[in-house]
């Protein structure tokens, strides 16, 4: 990773726009990912289902959580290590990828080569993935409990899911777009 | 200059959520509130005439000496062992479960017979009457009287704690708390009634019957 700021030919037109779309629309699906309903929690507990309703019926209250919500609810339920680290993967590296890559697009555009912030977003790319992996967990953990307990995904996933979905697309046009380093030079 | 650039990606994230917050989840919430409204219990109002109506007596509270200042319990020292009856159209209509050693009673809207309970927990199914077992069915006549007789339960019998005859007419739905004076023929000095009809929907007559 360089900082030398070395002139090349600058990207097209319609890629930069391209590249620019996706950003934006992976920045507002990231967003709208943070703070929509992410999964609502039903709690059952089997054949006691019934009792519980009628005697504890706060106990079997569904709960429904964003991201955002559910790092606050691990952080004011005692773990803000867990907590803190799905604030890391889930919120600021994804944020600090996209930024990566808008400095990248913008670079390229105005014919920098090679730009450290395409590098960069090779390395953030890699720490983005955790937080889909724990939903995924969390889904198959409550699926597995017993009682019937149940997840409803809520919009929110299919926002976040699109974000990355497109954020992917982006880095793949990015790099492609990247000037390649002669060899022997 | 290009790093500018990327700053828009995290002030567009930053926007999205503030506006969420700002706008989109205080509508969602107005119509969560707007849902519970529509199925919530009413807010007090007499009780509606021709309708039925549980009664139930939730707390019952005692003065510290029996009507006409003996001690209660007179020999033992504890506080008194507190019942009642219910009284209406001159017949008993119900009996309490006797509360032990307190001058404040409390019994529960519901509860569940676990002899009746284990058979049906491999269904799921509950049988709301087997739950509701701690008060009378009343139909509401405004003329007409309820009268509630609260008793000391001892060894050899039972001795009158207060009576009081409350005007049918005039019971609320929900909590009815009425408050007594001190004289030689009553020791009682509050009641809480709860009224709760009984052509509520099930979801919204376990919510009136369980609320505080």
């Amino acid at each position: 990773m360089s900082l030398r700021t070395q002139r090349t030919a600058p990207m097209t037109g319609f890629r930069a726009t391209l590249l620019a779309t996706l950003l934006l629309l992976s920045a507002v699906g990231l967003g709208l990912g943070l703070v929509a309903p992410c999964m609502t929690v039903i709690p059952r507990l089997g054949e006691f289902t019934g009792w519980v309703e009628v005697l504890r019926p706060d106990e079997l209250r569904p709960t429904t959580y964003s991201v955002l919500s559910g790092i606050n609810a691990m952080r004011t339920h005692g773990s803000p290590g867990l907590a803190a680290l799905l604030l890391g993967f889930s919120v600021v590296f994804p944020a600090l990828k996209l930024a990566a890559m808008a400095w990248g697009t913008a670079a390229l555009r105005l014919g920098v080569r090679p730009h450290a912030a395409v590098a960069l977003t090779h390395h953030l790319g890699k720490f983005s993935m955790l937080d889909v992996m724990v939903i995924g967990l969390l889904v198959i953990a409550i699926k597995g409990l017993p009682g019937g307990s149940e997840v409803i995904l809520g919009w929110g996933v299919y926002a976040f899911a699109a974000s990355v979905a497109v954020s992917l697309w982006a880095s793949i046009l990015l790099h492609g777009s990247r000037p390649r380093a002669r060899q022997g030079g | 200059m290009a790093w500018l650039a990327g700053l828009l990606p995290l002030l567009i994230i930053v926007g999205v959520v503030a506006g969420y917050y700002k706008w989109w989840q205080p509508k969602a919430n107005a119509a969560g509130r707007h849902a519970v409204a529509t199925v919530g219990p009413p807010s007090p109002t007499t009780a509606k005439p021709g309708d039925d109506y549980y009664v139930f007596i939730s707390k019952i509270e005692v003065y510290p000496h029996q009507p006409g200042g003996a001690e209660w319990d007179r020999g033992g020292g504890s506080a008194p062992d507190l019942w009642y009856q219910l009284v209406w159209q001159d017949k008993t209509v119900y009996e309490s479960p006797v509360r032990d050693n307190g001058f404040v009673a409390l019994w529960d809207s519901i509860s569940v017979d676990v002899a009746e309970a284990l058979p049906l927990l491999g269904s799921g199914r509950l049988d709301l009457a087997s739950t509701l077992n701690q008060g009378a069915i009343i139909n509401i006549v405004p003329e007409q009287t309820l009268e509630v007789i609260v008793y000391d339960s001892d060894p050899l019998g039972r001795e009158k704690a207060g009576r009081a005859q409350l005007a049918i007419g005039e019971l609320l739905e929900g909590d009815n708390t009425f408050s007594f004076e001190e004289t030689d023929e009553n020791a009682v000095k509050r009641i809480v009634m709860r009224l709760t009809n009984t052509d509520q929907p099930v979801a919204n007559l376990l919510d009136a019957l369980r609320a505080p």
